[in-house]
């Protein structure tokens, strides 16, 4: 660390002193003004949805839950239908994407050289936020076609396991959901296990290899156990993203909401009926209805993402800390902190080794049954990343032609005229998601100043409740900003789009920011305070110099976060034309090639800008890293 | 020190460049012609998705002419147009099928119904080395619809379409999973035309919400639906004209009151409107299956939504001047598009109801 530097800066800080003095009196009411809004929007969100449900729950009593009936005249959503659908299809992505994700994992934490396994987790890392609308375009367009085709009637033909793929093959089916959930969610399951990997101390790794074991024998027997609570948060945390995932869903489920027989069959979830019903549900109990579907969804994530915060809770402790922050979307810059072993914890790990050792027979067949594991699990982190890279490379292709200057500077113009672009679209990206930077970024940063300032009870539950709210769907959030906008102004408005992904970006941008404060050492602050500065004045211009890569790269992060959204701006922009987003989802969806066409360039550049942005968004989270070392 | 903020400086300015490069670069016509009020005012309005193609061809070319009207059009669909107008959130509303007394009831205040396009329903099929025009009647429709005939090849498609070298492709029947328009003028069709479809749905009363919707699949909008028969050999669906004809879609014919085939068409659509006018009217809105050769039993008018007592002057006035135009310029654009054009009778309806636009005290606004 430079002391010089520090020096002069702490010199200036007692010349400064009074003044700072007089002029910092408005910081702890700052702070306390900004944790009151951000506990304000938690309580917003929840008591609008719940006076917005208020009245479906008044009228079928609690029995709404379990419904199966399907009347949307009568606001009846068959609650119970969706649910099962719900858990049936993001069960099935779980099953397909935790082994994939668990043994990609362990490919880059444990196998793969250093140097690759940086460059691929930042990829992977990278990959997280392609938005989901371009992962449900590609899911539509080549996905759906290629499932009705060949995957589905293959698996229909397997012996035995057939059964679970009866009927006829339409493509869109809840089997494609859980796919597409499985890709979307493998670049935050891959990252958040890796950190809970890279945490298990080097000491215990050493102790069963001093034992006699091979790598992949510490790969099973030490590592893992160890990070099983870490695991366990990353699978719960990525089970309540896939849940809460409206669009790409009702984009490839089939949109039947009706018991699944088979997994080939279309089917609904409370996300996709969410996003097909509640802009036509009949004003009253219709509407009131699709939002009680938004509570049981709500209510269901949110206990979901309550199991995962608080196994990511259990997997840390007081030890040695190695706090990695992941841009993780639908969950916040989550961190995994490294659980400390115990000596005993070290010494049992040692113990679990030595006895298999001896029962699992002769080095030779060890090496082998170990090189079949290490290669399964470079497999799987092919497996993880491949269907993004596919995506990447038709998105490319597909968009291609259709990419030029003119696209980009020229507004929508209807089907059948030349010489469109989408212009519009991309102002009013920028439009919305500046405006709700604008919104969102003080009260973060404020937010985050209070839990760094406050010991205690409250804060804690804000940070808890910040952690949660990162894993509330983006579509309650849009429902949310609906009701408390659109409905009393009487129109749709960019404003009510940017609250929508402001309250999206508010968790992400306090977890984030108060990742980076910690970051500053406290001697640099002590230093400060001895040479008389006011805590504010210590703050401005020890804590927030010294964490401004740190805040930058957290609010880029959550801007690279929400630019991609759709479903909060569904029903708060006043046209599709309005944002890049839902340009996409209604283009796409047009059978018109060129239209299509259109949207494969609209989704190139809206993919690139999200991935600008998290690029950025890292490189000064890594310039950050390499100065405080 | 000096990199750092060399970093975080670069990090705020390159997207908010970005942003204002992109937002500065948007079209801005050069000369301004305003329309009469001369100010500046947006319109958003929400509905039917089957009018969406029409819609934004009108308003796109209305916006030329008029740079300071910008209209904002959100195709989700007509029960979309119904209920946004109920909760006061858009300037208009549009819907295939007219708002009924219950529907007005919820509304907030009294809502002037105007009919702007006619349009039909097309039955596209995606069946490769099937004729054009496969010939289709109501018992047919509803047995594919049901779950009954499931295969191109079966004898009973055969006998009824009089063309037997259909390939052996299975039936993937395509419905709207939200409800629409197009639903309730098929579902409508295959109640007057098929006893078992009134006996498995239950109900002579058509729903804009597809009836069985355990066969085959729900997609989206008419866009979703196209799009599955697209991309699937094999699939049959019912779509707005104006879609099936730009995408290429091959249509059947239908049977019609008089027992005539008709394939979809400017023409057999307007002779389906012909037959209606006159006494068309909100509440008498239902010209499916109607008599006369040549006329195509699945067309319907589409019905823009709006509030008669305008609490805000600038904006009534906007609106009545748009769907002026929309009713007459605007016309001339429905053939090309998949639309015929509105019957002269249907026109001096919708310009009697639009003169009804009040101000918030209740006076008629001048036109």
């Amino acid at each position: 660390m430079p002391a010089v530097h520090w020096g002069s800066s702490s010199t200036r800080l007692l010349l400064q002193g009074r003044q700072g003095q007089r002029r910092g009196r408005a910081y702890r009411p700052a702070y306390l003004v900004g944790a009151a809004v951000f506990g304000a929007v938690v309580i917003a969100v929840v008591v609008s949805i719940a006076t917005g449900s208020a009245q479906a729950f008044a009228h079928y009593g609690l029995s709404f839950v379990w419904s199966g009936t399907w009347s949307p005249t009568t606001g009846q959503y068959a609650t119970g239908i969706l649910v099962v659908g719900t858990v049936v299809t993001t069960g099935a992505a779980m099953l397909l994407a935790t082994p994939i994700g668990l043994g990609a994992a362990v490919a880059l934490s444990e196998l793969v050289p250093r140097k690759v396994a940086a460059a691929a987790s930042t990829f992977v890392e990278l990959l997280a936020a392609v938005p989901s609308i371009v992962v449900g375009l590609w899911a539509l367009l080549v996905l759906s076609p290629m499932f009705a085709r060949h995957v589905e009637p293959f698996l229909r033909s397997l012996p035995v396991l057939g059964g679970a793929f009866s009927g006829p093959a339409y493509g869109p089916s809840i089997l494609l959901a859980a796919v597409v959930l499985a890709i979307m969610t493998l670049p935050t399951l891959v990252a958040l296990s890796r950190t809970a990997l890279r945490g298990v101390p080097v000491e215990d790794r050493e102790a069963a290899l001093a034992l006699g074991a091979t790598r992949w024998q510490v790969v099973r027997k030490v590592v893992l156990p160890t990070a099983r609570p870490g695991i366990g948060a990353a699978v719960t945390l990525a089970l309540g993203r896939a849940m809460g995932e409206a669009i790409a869903v009702a984009l490839v489920i089939g949109n039947r909401p009706a018991l699944p027989h088979s997994l080939i069959a279309p089917g609904a979830t409370l996300g996709s009926a969410i996003v097909n019903q509640f802009a036509e549900a009949q004003p009253g109990l219709g509407t009131s209805s699709v939002i009680a579907l938004g509570a049981v969804l709500l209510v269901l994530t949110v206990a979901v993402n309550i199991v995962g915060q608080m196994l990511r809770r259990a997997g840390a402790s007081a030890g040695p800390m190695a706090p990695l922050p992941v841009g993780a979307p639908g969950g916040a810059v989550l961190t995994i902190e490294a659980p400390a072993q115990s000596v005993g914890k070290a010494a049992s790990s040692g113990r679990a080794i030595a006895a298999p050792h001896s029962a699992e027979g002769s080095l030779p067949r060890r090496l082998v049954s170990g090189a079949v594991g290490e290669v399964a699990c470079v497999v799987a982190l092919v497996a993880a990343i491949a269907p993004l890279i596919a995506l990447g490379w038709y998105t490319v292709a597909r968009a291609w032609p259709a990419l030029s200057f003119g696209f980009l500077v020229h507004p929508v113009v209807p089907f059948g005229v030349s010489g469109g672009g989408i212009s519009t679209a991309i102002a009013g990206t920028a439009r919305t998601v500046g405006l709700a930077l604008v919104m969102a970024a003080p009260a973060g940063l404020l937010t985050a100043l209070f839990l760094y300032e406050r010991p205690g009870r409250l804060p804690a539950a804000l940070r808890f409740s910040a952690d949660v709210l990162s894993g509330v769907p983006s579509i309650i959030i849009g429902i949310f900003a609906f009701e408390v906008v659109v409905r009393p102004m009487h129109h749709p408005s960019t404003f009510a789009g940017a609250l929508a992904l402001a309250v999206l970006m508010l968790p992400i941008m306090v977890r984030a920011s108060e990742e980076a404060i910690r970051s500053v050492p406290v001697d640099l602050q002590e230093a400060g305070a001895a040479l008389g500065a006011a805590r504010s004045r210590v703050v401005r211009s020890v804590v927030l110099r010294g964490s401004l890569p740190g805040l930058i790269s957290g609010n880029l992060l959550a801007l690279a976060r929400v630019t991609g959204e759709t479903a909060p701006l569904l029903f708060t922009l006043a046209s599709p034309a309005l944002a890049m987003s839902l340009l996409i989802y209604t283009n796409g969806t047009e059978p018109f090639p060129s239209v299509q066409q259109e949207a494969w360039a609209t989704a190139f550049v809206l993919l690139a800008a999200v991935l600008a942005l998290s690029a950025i968004a890292r490189g000064a989270a890594w310039t950050l890293t390499r100065r405080a070392r | 020190m000096k990199r750092r903020a060399a970093v975080a400086a670069l990090a705020l300015v390159v997207p908010l460049a970005l942003g204002t490069s992109i937002a500065v670069g948007q079209d801005r016509p050069a000369a301004r012609v305003a329309d009469a009020s001369g100010k500046d005012i947006t319109l958003d309005g929400a509905g039917a998705n089957s009018i969406e193609p029409f819609f934004s061809a009108v308003f796109y070319n209305y916006h030329k002419q008029y740079p300071n009207v910008t209209i904002n059009y959100s195709p989700a669909g007509s029960s979309v147009g119904v209920s946004d107008i109920q909760q006061d959130t858009v300037a208009f509303g549009d819907s295939e099928i007219p708002m009924a007394a219950k529907d007005l009831a919820k509304a907030k205040g009294t809502v002037l119904q105007i009919p702007v396009d006619l349009g039909g329903v097309a039955i596209s099929y995606n069946v490769p080395g099937a004729p054009k025009g496969l010939r289709l009647d109501g018992s047919t429709l509803a047995a594919i619809y049901e779950g009954v005939i499931t295969n191109w090849d079966s004898p009973a498609l055969a006998q009824a379409t009089g063309v037997s070298n259909l390939p052996n492709l299975r039936i993937v029947p395509v419905h709207r999973a939200d409800s629409s328009g197009p639903s309730w003028d098929l579902d409508e069709y295959l109640i007057q035309n098929s006893s078992s479809w009134v006996s498995k749905t239950g109900t002579t009363d058509p729903s804009k919400t597809w009836p069985l919707t355990s066969v085959g699949v729900g997609e989206q909008l008419n866009s979703g639906v196209a799009t599955y028969i697209a991309q699937t050999p094999g699939a049959v669906g019912y779509v707005e004209y104006g879609y099936s004809l730009e995408a290429g879609f091959t249509d059947a014919s239908i049977r019609n009151k008089v027992g005539d085939y008709v394939a979809p068409s400017s023409t057999s659509i307007d002779a389906a409107g012909l037959q209606a006018a006159g006494k068309l009217s909100a509440s008498n809105f239902n010209i499916i299956d109607e008599p006369g050769a040549g006329t195509y039993p699945l067309a319907n008018f589409s019905w823009t939504l709006l509030y008669q007592k305008q609490s805000n002057a600038n904006t009534g006035l906007a609106l009545q001047r748009l769907f002026t135009y929309v009713i007459t310029t605007g016309q001339l654009q429905a053939a090309k598009l998949g639309y015929a054009p509105l019957p002269l009778s249907v026109v001096a309806l919708s310009k009697a109801t639009l003169a009804k636009v009040e101000n918030s005290a209740g006076q008629l606004l001048a036109t």
